[in-house]
């Protein structure tokens, strides 16, 4: 009897074991929220004898000097995939991921968007995952994977470490790879893959302060029920950063997870502060309290403004009803299908990611966003209106063969309309015929915002999604409440320069500016700044004018001056060509400094070509057409909207090792 | 002297009046022989002193009592009958109630809960006993004047209370609940010179009430004062037993060291 | 006897009773809030205050009667998640595993027609087995309670999440037993708003239900712990096991009665949560063992057992509940509203400081 009693607990205890190691994703995240935790304690233990007030800076200037260190020691090379010889063949790619849709409706969606993307793209994908969370198997499959030869590989990189060694061997193979959901980035993960596809948590944070902000306010709160977690503490401050910018007062209130404790500290946090109307929530856990408070103390829409990050049933709920302003959304679908796209123009057309982490959210669901997407086979009619076509310039030809190649691919009918030549009145008058048709989606080029502004509403009001390229500064700026602008990342262009031209050593670092006040320009001088304080760097504004033999002077003069100014980066061929006949007058080699340069000109490419200039910073108009039809396509037919004001297409970086590719594909795809 | 020795135990073998009568108890850890054939006999209402040096075995031959060693080799017969007693439950259930210094009570519960525990005074209500608490209260109060033990209150924490004062808790408790055989190990440890004298005459209530009472102590100084006979065991052996008044202290002391052979 | 002064007599209290020290604790601080507070002097922070306490108020009878047993269970925060998909789950015939599987083992239950009776005797069954677990683990292994429950901690979190099918669970129906378990406590609300603060007065009054069940199960394993046999041997086996077992004390079925009753409740609190909140997740309540612990020993109760109660737990809790409130209220500048919990933390060292200080002065 006793013994049949042992048998039982031990059988009992062999299945508890077994259902534990089932679980084992679950715990590890456990784990480590855990250890972050701690650390973060630990700091805050810290900084709390130093003077009370002074602790929200302290621990800013800590964090960012952090973030310098890594960010500096880590620089990775990015490798540059090997391009498919013919662009019109069937691509296959291998799709690793930690988890599948059997586990977990969210990768249902994943893989629904990898499919999407697929079918989108004229690509195979197969998917591998592992039985159960495993890392070591996961990465033996991306062994496979690496083994079997793709022309792209995607996967979800869970561990950084493990995972190492196998996407390395991928891409010194020349195999393109980028990471989707789980991941930080080639920096932080310290892998040269191309780019990490998942949200942006600060500008989801910061986008959602904005909305909130919109109709004023006098104290925001950021709920977090998760305190010393990093990537909610990178949404509060976000958060922060637009309450500040609206002149808006701002606080964090610590819940925890216990629901009727946090709905308790919501209301007596209430109490003590009036004043609050914007509260944002960071995920379902934290709303569920929040509407228990707003329950307790009577409150409705009228008395304050809530949003919050995620979505559950609740949520979608009170966004119906107007409680809640919107849920933000990772938007699992983009994670899967811009791995594809990302993967298929890399490997086509050498077309890279413009930056290491591409936002996939915060996509914005509100009370007008939760309508049904017209779906995948759904007819879909783009009209794009553009400043300037083909016919006039080359380039055009190349954001014109980027939107076609989309529409043809994603079975839509594009229609492009420019006028005869560059007049603003008459682009106008265009985007007025085109939503007289009243197409599915139009795309534009924003060249004048406030004569565009009454056209382009109008769509908007005809419930028309509409996005800007290659000219525009985003709906934000430009005061135009459209979906998203692709174009140029001037600061990143800068900075992303600055980072690789500091990583090859040296002592002061100059911006060449021949544009002064040009403000695309001066952004492209503050990212570049911000790159040589950051590795420690001095760093000063040089500004040349039109005259290139003046200008040419005036840097010689500046040399001499300074004979530690070893790090150059010119703003185009505008600065480009005084800076090279500078150096032929102080008989200067790439020995004694190090260039790099803004776009790309038959001098720059032979400069690259012979070592002396770093690189060019191309902003890719190809990806511009093709981004902004895709983007278009995904609102219209997956109800995936765009995750940033801003989506950028460059810096794409022409070095020595791409060279050869983008001059071989210039006119059409560069 | 050995030929007293003889006598007595003689005599108390034959007496029907024997409450425990342990023969020839030989106990091995391993290699180590701590009890070497013991002869150990108490006869009903006697106080008997149980004395030796420490690792004499004295302790062992008591948990050999109690259930908490089973004994080797030898038999144990208990108020006429031959038993086995393989753990603290089966000595209890036999009425040998035992006081050991650190086991005795719980500090933090008050005197009656300790004086009750385990044997409680409940009305079943389904499957929940419900404690009469007063009752309880009312016969531990009663049950400790009854043997000379004032307390102001039964719901006071035992923890409060002085080492001499605990003892006699427990004492006043194997009383109430008709024990057979009282053990004390070491009663008198580390107490004042008069809760000493209390708790020696806690033990001739005891004796009073027809409880026979073994206790194991080093100061010859008690055995007068409480017991009628004292057996001295060494090496593991019995050396003898011995009436009140039959051997000198110093001829006792030396027997405990073994300065002298018997 | 007679002579006792006032002093002695008032001292003897606090040895007697654990909840004494934190009673008046809690009253003084109570009090010092009442005069130094705005908007503490208000039935909305009252109800407040009594209510943040629902969930952790009815896990923390449990983790007393451990332990004053001397034992501890680290794993009750997966029982109140099993609980909350359950009962969630099957009483209103969510479409989820649980409900699907069920059906398909010929249960009374189906996607769209929830069972109350089956969800609740699942809610508090299925985390009672949990704990029966636990107890019969230890009891078998005699490995110390902490070791077994924190294994058995991540044992159940694996168990919630394939019963969970890893999902959020959230209802919009609201079944009439939601209110039966955690609606507002209308009936006292508007007593008190139209007898005591009047219609038009802009404070509030949230209580709900919870308390009502919360105060029932104090008092009926406060009960339990002081006049039953089982309570005697649960405080008998933490103060001293040894000498339990020579009184013959059945300790080991003591003790996994005590694990069976600490895992009810946690299934008792998950049916109360998700009845108010309509919402559960697989970390659900993570970390609230610690804070039943804490209020259990801020209530008086000693970290190495022998010592306790039930109604001092819930003191306990109600204390830390009413320093979390004053402290928000205060709205101090030196303490941001993100830093309130380390303000309830050194209180609570404070207390425990207090208690001990008072039940020394007491008992020699």
């Amino acid at each position: 009897m006793k013994l049949n009693k042992k048998i039982t607990l031990m059988i009992g205890l062999l299945v508890l074991a077994f259902a534990a190691v089932a679980c084992e994703p679950q715990i590890v995240e456990v784990e480590k929220e855990v250890q972050v935790t701690v650390e973060v304690e630990k700091i805050v233990e810290v900084e709390k004898e130093v003077e009370v007030e002074k602790i929200v800076e302290v621990e800013k200037e800590v964090e960012v000097e952090v973030e310098k260190i890594v960010e500096v020691e880590k620089i990775v090379e990015v490798a540059v995939p090997v391009i498919v010889d013919d662009p019109n063949r069937t691509l296959d790619i291998i799709a690793v991921q930690h988890a599948e849709c059997a586990w977990d409706s969210f990768w249902c969606t994943v893989q629904a968007g990898i499919q999407q993307g697929a079918q989108d793209n004229n690509v195979n994908v197969t998917i591998l995952a592992p039985d159960s969370f495993d890392v070591d198997k996961t990465a033996s499959l991306i062994e496979q994977a690496v083994a079997a030869q793709p022309d792209a590989i995607m996967l979800t990189v869970t561990d950084a470490t493990v995972f190492k060694e196998p996407i390395q061997a991928a891409l010194d193979l020349g195999i393109p790879v980028v990471a989707y959901n789980a991941g930080s980035g080639p920096i932080e993960d310290g892998i040269g893959y191309l780019t990490y596809l998942g949200q942006d948590e600060y500008a989801g944070g910061y986008l959602g302060g904005q909305r909130m902000a919109a109709n004023g306010g006098s104290k925001g709160v950021c709920v977090n029920h998760v305190p010393g977690h990093t990537g909610v503490a990178k949404r509060c401050a976000g958060f922060e950063q637009a309450m500040t910018e609206a002149g808006i007062a701002y606080e964090e209130l610590a819940i925890n997870d216990d629901p009727s404790e946090s709905a308790t500290i919501l209301g007596d946090y209430y109490a003590a502060n009036p004043d609050v109307d914007l509260w944002i929530t960071m995920g379902p856990n934290g709303a569920v309290p929040f509407y228990a408070f707003m329950n307790n103390e009577g409150l409705t829409k009228d008395d304050i403004v809530h949003g919050t990050f995620d979505n559950s049933p609740e949520i979608t709920a009170n966004i119906e009803n107007g409680t809640t302003m919107f849920g933000i959304d990772q938007q699992p679908f983009l994670q899967g299908y811009g791995g594809v796209t990302s993967l298929a123009l890399a490997a086509r057309y050498g077309i890279l990611p413009a930056g290491p982490v591409t936002a996939t959210g915060p996509g914005f669901i509100t009370a007008d966003s939760l309508g049904d997407p017209a779906g995948a086979d759904a007819p879909m009619k783009i009209i794009a209106v553009q400043h300037a076509e083909c016919a006039w310039d080359a380039f055009w030809c190349v954001v014109q063969n980027g939107a076609t190649t989309a529409a043809e691919r994603m079975d839509i009918d594009l229609q492009i309309l420019a006028p005869d030549s560059f007049d603003v009145d008459a682009t106008a008058s265009l985007i007025e015929q085109a939503v007289a048709a009243q197409p599915d989606a139009i795309m534009l080029t924003v060249t004048d915002a406030v004569v565009f502004k009454d056209a382009i509403e109008s769509a908007l009001n005809a419930g028309i999604p509409v996005v800007a390229y290659n000219a525009g500064a985003g709906p934000v700026e430009d005061g135009i409440a459209y979906s998203t602008y692709l174009g140029q990342d001037e600061y990143a262009g800068g900075y992303q320069g600055g980072q690789r031209l500091a990583a090859l050593g040296g002592t002061k670092g100059v911006c060449v500016n021949h544009a002064p006040g040009h403000t695309g320009v001066a952004k492209r001088c503050a990212g570049f700044e911000q790159a040589m304080t950051e590795a420690g760097l001095d760093y000063e504004e040089l500004v040349t004018n039109d005259d290139p033999a003046e200008s040419a002077t005036i840097i010689g003069d500046y040399y001499n001056a300074n004979p530690d100014a070893d790090i150059f980066i010119t703003m185009g061929p505008g600065s480009a060509v005084p800076f090279y006949q500078f150096m032929d007058n102080e008989g200067l080699t790439k020995d004694d400094i190090v260039h790099g340069t803004f776009d790309l000109s038959p001098e720059i490419s032979a400069n690259i070509a012979s070592g002396v200039t770093q690189f060019g910073i191309d902003q890719q108009p190809f990806l511009q057409g093709y981004g902004a039809v895709q983007a278009l396509n995904l609102m219209v037919r997956h109800g995936v909207v765009p995750a940033l004001p801003v989506t950028p297409t460059g810096p794409g970086f022409v070095t020595v090792d791409n060279l050869t590719v983008v001059q071989a594909l210039a006119g059409e795809f560069r | 002297m050995e030929q007293v020795a003889e006598k007595i135990g003689n005599d108390l073998f034959k007496d029907e009046q024997v409450i425990v009568d342990m023969q020839n108890v030989t106990k091995r850890f391993g290699t180590v022989e701590a009890l070497r054939g013991v002869d150990f006999q108490v006869r009903k209402g006697e106080v008997r002193a149980l004395m030796g040096d420490n690792g004499a075995g004295k302790s062992t031959l008591i948990k050999v009592l109690t259930g908490v060693h089973t004994p080797t080799s030898g038999k144990i017969i208990f108020d006429g009958e031959e038993v086995q007693i393989n753990a603290p439950a089966d000595a209890r259930a036999l009425g040998i109630e035992t006081c050991y210094q650190d086991l005795a009570l719980i500090p933090l519960m008050s005197i009656w809960r300790n004086f009750f525990l385990g044997r409680e005074l409940v009305t079943n209500i389904g499957p929940i006993k419900w404690l009469q608490r007063q009752e309880m209260a009312k016969q531990c109060q009663e049950s400790l004047l009854d043997i000379g033990i004032h307390i102001r209150s039964a719901e006071e924490k035992v923890g409060k209370m002085s080492g001499g004062e605990r003892q006699s808790i427990a004492i006043g408790r194997a009383i109430h609940f008709g024990a057979k055989l009282l053990i004390l190990d070491e009663p008198t440890s580390a107490l004042s010179v008069k809760e000493t004298n209390k708790v020696l005459d806690y033990i001739r209530a005891a004796k009073e009430r027809g409880l026979p009472v073994i206790f194991i102590t080093h100061n010859v100084n008690h055995i007068y004062q409480v017991s009628d006979s004292y057996t001295i065991i060494r090496q593991g052996q019995s050396v003898g037993t011995y009436m009140k008044g039959e051997l000198t202290q110093q001829d006792i002391a030396d027997l405990i060291t073994g300065a002298r052979e018997k | 006897m007679n002579n006792d002064s006032l002093r002695i007599r008032s001292l003897r209290l606090f040895e007697n009773s654990p909840v004494a020290g934190p009673l008046l604790t809690m009253i003084a601080i109570y009090i010092l809030f009442l005069v130094i507070t705005p908007n503490f002097a208000t039935w909305r922070t009252l109800s407040g205050i009594v209510t943040a306490v629902s969930i952790s108020g009815i896990v923390t009878i449990g983790v007393t009667l451990l332990m004053i047993s001397g034992e501890f269970d680290l794993s009750l925060a997966p029982m109140i998640a099993m609980s909350g998909y359950l009962f969630g789950s099957v009483s209103v015939g969510a479409d989820s595993l649980i409900t699907n599987t069920l059906a398909s083992w010929g249960l009374p239950v189906a996607v769209g027609q929830g069972n109350v009776t089956l969800a609740i005797l699942l809610g508090v069954g299925i985390p009672t087995l949990m704990g029966l677990v636990n107890g019969l683990i230890l009891i078998w292994t005699n490995v110390p309670s902490f070791i077994v429950t924190l294994g058995t901690r991540q044992i159940y979190r694996g168990l919630v999440w394939i019963v969970a099918g890893a999902e959020l669970l959230q209802v919009l129906d609201e079944p009439i037993v939601y209110e039966v378990f955690n609606g507002r406590f209308d009936l006292l609300n508007d007593f008190v708003k139209t007898w005591l603060i009047g219609e038009d007065s802009r404070d509030r009054v949230n209580f709900r239900m919870a308390t009502v069940w919360l105060f029932g199960l104090v008092a009926l394993y406060q009960i339990l712990l002081v006049r039953t046999s089982f309570g005697n041997h649960l405080f008998a086996i933490g103060g001293n096991e040894g000498a339990a077992r020579a009184q013959g004390v059945r300790s080991t079925r003591a003790r996994v009665y005590a694990f069976m009753i600490s895992g009810f409740l946690a299934g008792f609190a998950g049916i109360v949560q998700f009845s108010q909140f309509k919402s559960v997740r697989v970390a659900e309540q993570t970390g609230i063992e610690l804070t039943a612990i804490a209020g259990a020993v801020v209530g008086g109760a000693l970290l190495n057992g022998g010592y306790g109660s039930v109604w001092g737990a819930l003191v306990g809790v109600l204390l830390i509940s009413v320093l979390r409130s004053g402290v928000i209220l205060m709205n101090f500048t030196l303490i941001p509203a993100d830093n309130f919990p380390a303000v309830v933390g050194v209180t609570i060292i404070a207390s425990v400081i207090f208690n001990n200080w008072l039940r020394n002065r007491s008992t020699s």
